[in-house]
């Protein structure tokens, strides 16, 4: 019987209108939309990804392996246990325009074409004009056919139809290619795709002992197989081959870990704009019940207990918030599709749109928990509210402490809020970090609030009545000073935070590479190459050698005797045990080397293997100077004494290795040079020229053209985290707007009585003008403080990177902060002293 | 202790009421030393200064406000056992409130403003007894309006129909006329001795006029209640203080 009775005077509590629930509504909507909004396009990509596996993959199951092809036995293995076997290489080379015109460096690849086993095993290759891959890569009237993406033909200038240098020989653009049905776009490529066939490869002369390829050998299976099944026997088949064998299940990892990745930032980031939404739902929880007090008192007076005064309005916030998560989540259901027509052709893969229930469900556990957590203080403290106050017309002021009960409750609603958001995503580390630094956020504004009002109230009162009544203003009870410094601080430290990440980013890529990054990167010069290499460079005006060594590839079989498959791949330096990786050795330590532990070897140096580790290998990894290393190295294990640990910086372009072995051990195995090279701007392309000319296996990459991949993939994400960082803005706003309208009939009085006092509207507006800068300069400060620990945290410890403080970006997002309440906070005033003075009396 | 000489059963009975309350400046003692006793079908008026305590002594005999010390028992209920919410479900039955300003609650209709008393008694003919009461007040014709959309005297006319609805045995008006002025005070007065017989009330007013209309009138004066000569029985009979 009492739960209709509540439900009831709730319906009839809330017919009234949703004045007062407005901000809540807006803040609720939009926090849930940015949750599930994120969710939903994770979902989206990654249902697209998995979708489409086998047409990313090519195939069923996929050996790969860089640099050499693998056996003959090898090769008749898979054939044998596949229905089909087709091999796909791809490198990285110089595609030119015959009789010394343009070049560029391209994305090379060459494909099987003939019977089961063409290319592609699984999806389609579209080719404008439309004709059979086959066909358009054949020999010709002795002319070897090729295809190319649109950006190749711009690049050099050329149409189909048009011939191209590539290594030793010529092949013709008979289309163009529209569609690859295993390219994953938007990830690192130097350079357009160029296509040919595996003869075409072969006879350009292009592979060379250690060249940098990638052989994919990529198989069919019956449609019944079973991978776990093949997988082993491969395995038992080629024990210690150090390929890595990639299938439908395990399809684009990267791009799963990009997604991921990305998608538990932005649910970070929209969990941040619904904590900030939160405060919103806070105060107006609390506005709404105040306006609502003498209602409460009356009820109590009439009999009505403390917990139906409490389910009335948990009723009424209840079904507010379901209609604010419901909205938030037909927005959010429906982002994908809007966001979809914007990033069109930046996302890796096809998105699947759809509705996908388990982000939805999420965003709503958030939006529910959210409003629960942050309306259950005001409602506790309305069942306190003392009825006997209705005698003395003085309703509100002192309410008593919520039962020890309710405050349990907020307790388990928080925790229930942290779980949620550490068990939706994979990155935990990332969460913790986030929900402390939230709660200690959010504390730091609240200490501040309090104690900014305690010292204000503390300060000698000033003669001058502007500044006392701004003062006043400040202190005095129910005055909004702590929801807008903790609303309008929370939101200005996530703009600082990001403005000073995004700040340190952009200085590290594009102020400081350049003065010391060279010109170009040389790869796959072979060693009897080196003496021309180094004379054709020499002779080049200003041509200069910066950098050349020698490169070779394999993997870590062993870790301090432990097998390296037992180190987890997807923890931190995972990647060092599983990958296959480049090495160098060196008599002497390059300039500027840092040795974090142990000594170089000496010059001459021709004992027993030992390596230079990478400083952060060993830290993640737990290696120490002395421990050992076990490489496979084409086939070859090496094991190797770790005689010292390095720093690297990788953002200086210059060739770093993580492993350097000492002289004596990889002389005689198989192994390429890499070099860098400067020369002046005005003698670069002639540099390049001469050496495609000399050398044309030797690949050129352009450093500006991989500056301007690196900016371009930064670019995309930065104006990403920008855009979930406006969400978050855009609720800070919301809850400033609300936390000041709630003061507005207190200002509209105020005001009023100023003026019949005798105090002109100017006279007003200066004193609310000093108490909008008061309080927006003051909490600018703190955000500024806060934001700037934050960044700093994230660049240090999340991204490696140097960290510098920027006075510009902090300065100028802080002292937006300031204006932006200033601005909100006159409106408001604005509409208070226009109010007629005696019609506020009359009511008054 | 003096006892009242009125006959019958005793409805309200307070004891050596202290009441202090800490304030910014210090402990303030509102109530100090209250006795008194009112029985069944009694009307009592209580005069006197403004903050000399009578709102307090009111508050304190609905279970709104608990006495620093001292023993209150109303309907035979001794109210220093009771938690919050068993006040609150004695108000229910027992105790009708009339304020002086009105309190009606504005998101409601005057219908269902009546209605809550029963409403939240769990009465399934509250607003068919609702409709009598605002009928016996002269507002079937309001039934649907809101407090905003009705006259003071209309409000308070109101609030006495839901004061009575329930008929609890104690009707306790704080200055019902005080927002009023004469004429409709005079009319809500007249409303309020006429609607029930039985009437057992504690009326707080400044109105010596209104006072007289009483069975007994006390004065209150600094936390303690004094005997005074308006009313219509004598002044002898009231039980005062004896601190």
């Amino acid at each position: 019987m009492a739960l209709p009775l509540s439900v009831r005077f709730a319906w009839r509590d809330l017919r009234g209108g949703l004045k007062g629930f407005r901000i809540f509504l807006a803040c609720l909507t939009l926090g849930v939309t940015a949750i599930a909004g994120v969710g939903s396009l994770g979902s989206a990509i990654r249902a697209g990804i998995d979708n489409n596996a086998r047409n990313l993959l090519g195939a069923d199951v996929e050996v790969r392996l860089s640099s050499r092809a693998a056996t003959a036995d090898q090769v008749t293995w898979m054939a044998d246990n596949s229905q089909a076997l087709s091999l796909v290489r791809n490198l990285r080379t110089m595609a030119r325009v015959p009789d010394g015109g343009s070049q560029t460096l391209v994305e090379l690849k060459a494909v099987a074409t003939s019977g089961a086993a063409a290319y592609p095993l699984y999806g389609q290759v579209t080719l404008d004009p439309p004709m059979p891959l086959a066909a358009a890569l054949a020999d010709q009237n002795g002319l070897k056919g090729a295809v190319a993406e649109p950006a190749l033909l711009a690049r050099l200038g050329v149409k189909v139809g048009d011939k191209l240098d590539l290594g030793k020989i010529q092949v013709v653009l008979r289309a163009v290619l529209v569609t690859e049905p295993d390219r994953v776009s938007g990830t690192f490529a130097l350079g357009p795709r160029l296509m040919i066939n595996n003869q075409t490869l072969d006879a350009a002369g292009l592979i060379q002992q250690g060249s940098l390829v990638r052989h994919k050998y990529r198989m069919r299976l019956a449609p019944e197989a079973d991978l776990e099944l093949w997988r082993k026997k491969i395995d038992t088949a080629w024990p210690d081959t150090a390929w890595r064998i990639g299938d439908v299940k395990t399809a684009q990892p990267s791009v799963k870990r990009f997604v991921d990745r990305l998608g538990l930032f932005l649910t970070l980031v929209g969990l941040t704009a619904l904590i900030i939404g939160g405060v919103g739902v806070g105060n107006a929880v609390q506005a709404y019940l105040a306006g609502r007090t003498e209602t409460i008192a009356t009820l109590k007076c009439l009999g009505a207990e403390g917990a139906m005064i409490f389910r009335i309005y948990l009723i009424e916030i209840g079904l507010l918030a379901v209609l604010g998560i419901a909205g938030g989540l037909v927005l959010g259901a429906a982002l994908p599709m809007i966001a979809l027509g914007v990033l069109e052709g930046q996302l890796p893969v096809a998105a699947d749109i759809s509705v996908y229930p388990v982000p939805l469900v999420r965003a709503a556990a958030f939006g529910v928990l959210t409003a629960f957590a942050f309306a259950l203080w005001p409602l506790a403290r309305a069942r306190e509210v003392p009825a006997a106050g209705l005698f003395r017309d003085i309703i509100g002021g002192e309410c008593r402490w919520p039962p020890l009960r309710d405050i349990l409750l907020l307790a388990i609603s928080a925790a229930l809020l942290i779980l949620l958001a550490l068990t939706s995503g994979d990155n935990a580390r990332l969460a913790q970090w986030f929900i402390g630094a939230s709660v200690a956020s959010l504390l730091a504004f609240w200490i501040l609030a309090r104690g900014l009002i305690m010292l204000l109230a503390r300060l000698p009162r000033p003669r001058k009545p502007g500044l006392r009544l701004a003062l006043s203003n400040l202190v005095r009870p129910g005055a909004p000073t702590a929801g807008v410094v903790i609303s309008m601080g929370a939101g200005l430290t996530v703009l600082v935070t990001i403005a000073l990440i995004e700040g340190n980013l952009n200085r590290q890529v594009q102020s400081r590479i350049p003065d010391r990054a060279p010109s170009f990167f040389f790869i796959d010069i072979q060693p009897d190459q080196v003496p021309l290499f180094d004379a054709t460079v020499a002779a080049i005006e200003g041509g200069e050698l910066v950098q050349r060594v020698p490169m070779l590839r394999g993997r870590v079989a062993m870790i301090k005797g432990e097998s390296a498959d037992t180190f987890p791949a997807e923890k931190d330096g995972g990647w060092f045990a599983h990958n296959e990786l480049a090495f160098s050795y060196m008599a002497e330590m390059p300039t500027k080397t840092v040795l974090t532990d142990g000594v170089w070897w000496p010059k001459d140096y021709q004992g027993p293997p030992l390596i230079s580790l990478g400083a952060h290998v060993g830290e993640n990894l737990n290696i120490k100077v002395d421990d050992t290393v076990t490489f496979n190295i084409l086939g070859r294990k090496m094991q190797a004494r770790v005689a010292n640990l390095r720093k690297i910086d990788w953002t200086t372009m210059q060739l770093n290795f993580s492993v350097v072995f000492a002289p004596g051990a990889l002389e005689g195995a198989p192994q390429v040079h890499i070099a860098t090279v400067s020369a002046p701007k005005a003698h670069e392309t002639a540099l390049q020229k001469a050496l495609s000319k000399a050398l044309p296996n030797v690949s050129a990459i352009r450093v500006g053209d991989v500056l301007d991949t690196v900016t371009a993939m930064f670019d995309r994400i930065s104006s990403a985290i920008r855009a979930s960082a406006a969400v978050t803005v855009i609720a800070g706003i919301l809850v400033l707007a609300g936390a000041l309208a709630a003061g507005h009939s207190r200002r509209v009085y105020d005001s009023v009585i100023l003026k019949v006092l005798g105090a002109t509207r100017r006279d007003v507006a200066r004193a609310y003008l000093i108490e909008y800068a008061l309080l927006g300069g003051s909490t600018a400060l703190l955000a500024t403080l806060v934001g700037t620990i934050a960044a700093w945290t994230v660049m240090t410890f999340f991204m490696a990177g140097e960290w510098v403080f920027l006075p510009l970006a902090a300065g100028l997002t802080a002292g937006g902060g300031i204006i932006l309440t200033i601005a909100l906070g006159f409106i408001g005033t604005w509409r208070a002293l226009g109010q007629k003075a005696a019609t506020v009396l009359r009511h008054v | 202790m003096d006892m009242a000489s009125v006959s019958g059963e005793t409805l309200v009975d307070l004891q050596d009421l202290h009441l202090t309350l800490d304030s910014g400046a210090g402990a303030v003692n509102i109530l100090r030393g209250v006795d008194l006793q009112i029985t069944r079908g009694e009307t009592l008026g209580v005069v006197g200064p403004s903050g000399s305590g009578k709102s307090t002594m009111l508050a304190v005999t609905a279970g709104l406000e608990r006495p620093s010390s001292g023993h209150v028992n109303v309907a035979g209920k001794d109210l220093g056992l009771l938690n919050e919410d068993q006040l609150a479900l004695f108000r229910r039955k027992h105790v009708g409130i009339v304020f002086q300003s009105f309190h009606l609650i504005p998101t409601m209709t005057a219908h269902e403003n009546v209605a809550v008393p029963l409403e939240l008694a769990g009465d399934p003919d509250a607003f068919e007894r609702a409709r009598e009461s605002l009928a016996d007040v002269g507002l079937s014709d309001r039934l649907t309006h809101y407090p905003t959309q009705l006259s003071g005297g209309e409000q308070q006319r109101v609030a006495l129909a839901r004061a009575f609805v329930g008929e609890p045995d104690l009707i306790l008006a704080d200055e019902p006329t005080g927002n009023l002025d004469s004429e409709t005070g005079a009319a809500i007065i007249d409303l309020m001795f006429g609607i029930r017989r039985d009437l057992t009330l504690m009326l707080i007013t400044h109105d010596d006029q209104v006072a007289t209309r009483c069975d007994r009138v006390v004065r209150m004066a600094d936390g303690k209640l004094e005997p005074t000569a308006l009313g219509q029985t004598p002044a002898a009979d009231v039980s005062l203080a004896a601190s």
